[in-house]
């Protein structure tokens, strides 16, 4: 068992330095790089969420002339961005000094904000981890039981309109479910029952204990629901059929005939066996729950998390934080896909990696 | 370029951050700054004035209250709007950092501008100026009553260490430019600063230039080791009415009014500064901003939207009458929004197919269909002002231009043809005029551009194409019947829009066909002309994506910065802008000749100047109003 681990963490460096290449190469190769989104900040036009956030308009914001730059930059004031941004180096050099950086845990600083992009993803955590949580939990809470209730009745009317409501829930897009929450329950129009964005109130400090937890329950309560509303199908239907394929196996069988309760067959012997796979998954599960990010929920409610710092670093071409966090996501990734592997081993001792080869 | 110096005033109450460089305008001066005159003459009267203009008279006299402020207004309350996005930093001088709305709010410069005057610029910081009329020096006489917010004076040495700061911290721009700008900066006394400029430093640019200084206590810079070129979790220590007062991060800022403000009792302020706390509500997204005002989070706007403007308002707190929707004069000068050809792109070159291809832009059904009516058409690069040309030449115009036609630099119509205006359609109700249609179809067959069998034009077998390239997708709904408008007349259209970086790459080499440009230009036309419309710059400016080359322009462009009369400036800008408007390389869009804004019925003022609406300035609050908004529940 020792030999298959450490072959499968020696096989995560070529699988990691693979994955860069790819990624490093491509962005030569993408037209655009930091120097033009500064260029383009300088003439007033930056914004890269002018796409999702709406609110940019027909009539173009031309600054005041007075004071902004953009008219016919001189080569040396992108020289030396240039140089600030080690573009004056063959790409190979920036290659290798960028992974070297990377194999001490050096990340490096965004291009456009004066912070290490450790510091940078560590400040999007929290919006990260309530929204992964809580959807997650209540996924969960709800999706288990409800699966295995529609197994034990299936094909009955409750089994028929609970799959209706979950895959009606399944095919509503979470940002317009956010709208609709917004609309009635936070804005101006309807009912004034919760905060429009942010995860806390302002005066968040001075509250007591569980004033907090109730300020913070209040503000998660519209995101947290809306990006939930798609996630329980998959889940509910996962368990629903695991449970079918095992309650139809014989041991099931076994079990009622030596008189057993049905509550005791159920979660005394098709629970365990049922639950495999649900739970193999966990490994991957705490990477959604941490490092998970909606771009557009997070949007609509005012929420800084990951989903925006992903795609803001993209469309800015942020390479700190596309490079930093793609090494960093991916090393992460492949250990907890090892580690998934190992989970299967341990619930179930009759799968055996090394066996195979 | 307009050569005002920055009016704080204005920069404060805009909703976008924009970054602003601090050395930012200099950039386009240095470029242009070698071909400019060199006026000498050291035997001159020295002119001592409570202000400066390049032009006739200044509007105020010295100790003035501004026309359109209520000196009476009283202090207090609260003003509250939002912005969009998130910030990180209150230093809009460097590219690091999100800067914060509203950060210079407390920052001031030696000379200020109000909303009515284009072309003066006031003592602020200082009593008097003093200046030859070559303008070869600049003496400000400082008051010496400015404080910072910590008690200490400001002084001249502070000046001194405000202007060169960015030397060291700044973009190595600066450094040239101040280089051949600048031949000294001496303190004279405590309260008396000397700048000398060097002989080829544009001489209508360097008063309002060094002007607009703003004053950093040396001390505190050099006490908190503060960096011009680092992001900073707060403005930096200055002499402004408003203070940092409570920071949200990523949320909300408030600032809040200084009592100890040194210049409560000038007289230049009365009326001014009201409030006495601004408060900016952050939001990612534009439709929860929207809804956030409905129900009283903030309590101003400055809607950018025509179709919420013209759908969203109808919302329980108006219908109660609480919230008032107004549209208020806008009398600034016109943006010159439009969509601009790549005159480097051989079928561009050919005026026929760039006059056919404007008249596919039905202006009127767009208005009336995707922006209800609120907008109008631009058709001058000074819309809005004294500088547009209008009609056929005037006797003054002609005897700039016969010059340029004798030499066979213009042709000769310009002489006769009254200002070129954009094309109307004569229908707004369906999205394709066929009397232009029959047109532009003409015009395309005169220049040589022939249907064939599957209805595409063509000439010496190459199809005619047009690409409008965009980068915001609120261009998708207006754009998109322009391409079928063009489908319809055989040209093979198509509108491809990108991501913001690679827009910008694009625009810069040249690699396009059709891009937006804001060609607007200011109410004192000089060096920055040179950027928009120069042949020198067109080939690396993004200020001139359609790579305009003209002799003729770039003649005329000379006679306008050397222009030292505003009769002069007035008739050598409209016979330019005759001329350019002439070319069509512009595809005029659209422009708002109104404010379009929203607020609680709390907030009152005088009258809105011409040139900007800033209510942080210059309204108030009526606490009796705001008291009963509240009781009936308007916002928390």
């Amino acid at each position: 068992m020792g030999a298959y681990i450490l072959r499968r963490l020696l096989l995560v460096i070529p699988t990691l330095l693979g994955i860069m290449i790819i990624n490093f190469a491509l962005t030569q190769f993408v037209p655009g790089g930091p120097i033009e989104q500064i260029l383009a900040e300088m003439e007033g036009g930056g914004d890269v969420f002018e796409g999702i956030s709406g609110g940019g308009s027909e009539l173009v914001e031309t600054g005041d002339s007075d004071y902004i730059g953009g008219r016919g930059l001189p080569a040396d004031f992108i020289a030396d961005l240039e140089r600030e941004f080690g573009f004056d180096k063959p790409p190979l050099e920036r290659f290798l000094t960028m992974m070297w950086n990377y194999m001490r845990l050096d990340f490096g600083e965004s291009y456009f904000r004066s912070i290490s992009v450790f510091d940078l993803v560590l400040e999007k955590m929290p919006v990260s981890i309530t929204l992964g949580l809580w959807s997650t939990l209540i996924a969960y809470l709800i999706s288990i039981p409800l699966g295995i209730k529609k197994a034990v009745r299936d094909g009955t009317p409750f089994d028929t309109w609970t799959s209706g409501a979950i895959i009606v829930g399944y095919a509503i897009p979470g940002f317009l479910f956010a709208i609709l929450l917004i609309v009635l329950f936070a804005g101006g129009s309807y009912w004034r029952l919760f905060p429009l964005r942010g995860l806390t109130s302002a005066n968040f400090e001075d509250l007591s204990m569980i004033g907090k937890v109730l300020d913070y329950l209040w503000h998660i309560t519209l995101p947290v629901l809306a990006s939930t509303i798609s996630a329980f199908a998959t889940l509910t239907l996962l368990t629903k059929n695991s449970f079918l394929d095992e309650i139809k196996k014989q041991y099931v069988m076994t079990a009622r005939a030596k008189g057993l309760s049905e509550s005791r067959v159920l979660y005394g012997h098709v629970f365990r066996n049922g639950m495999l796979i649900v739970i193999s998954g966990f490994p991957a599960l705490f990477i959604g729950v941490f490092f998970g990010g909606s771009l557009i929920i997070e949007t609509l409610f005012s929420l800084d998390g990951l989903g925006r710092l992903g795609f803001e670093a993209a469309v800015a071409r942020d390479y700190p934080v596309v490079f930093g966090t793609l090494f960093a996501f991916s090393l992460i990734g492949l250990v907890v896909g090892i580690l998934t592997d190992l989970t299967y081993v341990l619930i179930d001792p009759r799968i055996d990696f090394e066996a195979r080869g | 370029m307009q050569n005002r110096p920055q009016v704080r005033t204005i920069a404060a109450q805009r909703d976008t951050t924009v970054k602003y460089w601090l050395v930012g305008s200099l950039i386009g001066v240095a470029a242009v700054w070698a071909g400019s005159q060199v006026f000498a003459d050291s035997h001159e009267a020295v002119t001592i004035s409570h202000g400066y203009t390049n032009f006739g008279e200044l509007k105020y006299g010295p100790n003035a209250v501004l026309d359109y402020v209520n000196p009476d207004a009283p202090k207090g309350g609260e003003f509250s709007q939002w912005a969009q996005g998130t910030f990180d930093s209150f230093n809009l001088s460097t590219r690091k950092g999100v800067p914060a709305a509203l950060s210079t709010i407390g920052y001031e410069s030696i000379l200020t501008s109000t909303g009515d005057d284009p072309y003066g610029a006031y003592c602020y910081l200082c009593e008097t100026l003093e200046y030859p009329e070559s303008r070869d020096w600049v003496v400000f006489n400082l008051r010496d009553d400015v404080k910072f917010w910590d008690g200490t004076t400001m002084t001249a040495a502070d000046l001194k260490f405000s202007f060169e700061l960015p030397l060291e911290q700044g973009i190595t721009e600066y450094r040239s430019v101040y280089a051949n700008f600048i031949e000294s900066v001496e303190v004279l006394d405590d309260f008396k600063i000397k700048f000398t400029f060097t002989e080829s430093a544009p001489r209508r640019d360097v008063v309002t230039w060094v002007g607009a200084t703003t004053a950093y206590s040396q001390n505190w810079f050099e006490e908190t080791e503060t960096r011009l070129d680092e992001a900073s979790d707060a403005p930096f220590l200055a002499t402004g009415p408003y203070r940092l007062d409570a920071v949200d991060i990523g949320r909300q800022i408030i600032y809040r009014y200084d009592p100890n403000w040194w210049g409560a009792d000038l007289r230049i302020n009365q009326g001014r500064n009201n409030f006495e706390t601004i408060r900016v509500e952050y939001f990612a997204d534009s439709s929860a901003a929207f809804e956030g005002f409905k129900s009283g989070v903030y309590t101003f706007r400055d809607e950018n939207s025509s179709l919420q403007w013209a759908t969203g308002y109808d919302f329980p707190a108006r219908e109660q009458g609480w919230v008032n929707v107004e549209e208020l004069p806008n009398g600034s000068i016109g943006t010159g929004q439009g969509f601009v050809f790549n005159l480097n792109v051989e079928k561009f070159q050919d005026p026929l197919v760039r006059e056919a291809l404007t008249l596919m832009v039905n202006f009127e059904w767009m208005n009336e269909t995707l922006f209800y009516g609120l907008y109008e058409r631009p058709e001058s690069f000074w819309d809005n002002s004294d500088l547009k040309a209008v009609g056929a030449p005037s006797a003054d115009e002609l005897v700039i231009l016969q010059p340029l036609v004798d030499e066979g630099l213009l042709d000769a119509s310009i002489l006769t043809a009254v200002a070129t205006i954009p094309p109307v359609s004569s229908t707004s109700e369906r999205p394709l005029d066929r009397a232009n249609l029959r047109a532009a179809s003409a015009l395309l067959d005169q220049a040589g551009w022939v249907a064939g069998d599957d209805g595409l034009r063509r000439k010496d077998g190459e199809v005619l194409s047009v690409t409008f390239l965009e980068r915001s997708p609120q261009f998708d709904r207006i754009i998109n019947p322009i391409v079928e408008n063009l489908k319809r007349l055989g040209v093979d259209a198509e509108l491809e829009r990108v991501d913001t970086a690679q827009y910008i790459e694009r625009r810069r080499a040249g690699t396009f066909d059709i891009v937006n440009a804001s060609l607007g230009q200011g109410y004192e036309p000089g060096q920055g002309l040179a950027q928009f419309f120069g042949s020198e710059a067109a080939e690396d400016s993004s200020r001139n994506p359609m790579r305009f080359k003209m002799p003729a322009a770039d003649r005329l462009i000379r006679t306008i910065v050397e222009a030292e009369t505003l009769e002069d400036l007035t008739t050598r800008t409209r016979a330019l802008d005759r001329v350019l408007r002439a070319e069509r390389f512009w595809i005029p869009q659209w422009q708002k000749g109104v404010h379009t804004v929203a607020y609680y019925d709390m907030y009152r003022f005088k009258e809105v100047p011409p040139l900007a609406l800033s209510p942080i300035d210059n309204w108030w609050f009526d606490a009796d109003a705001a008291d009963n908004l509240r009781a009936v529940g308007a916002f928390q």
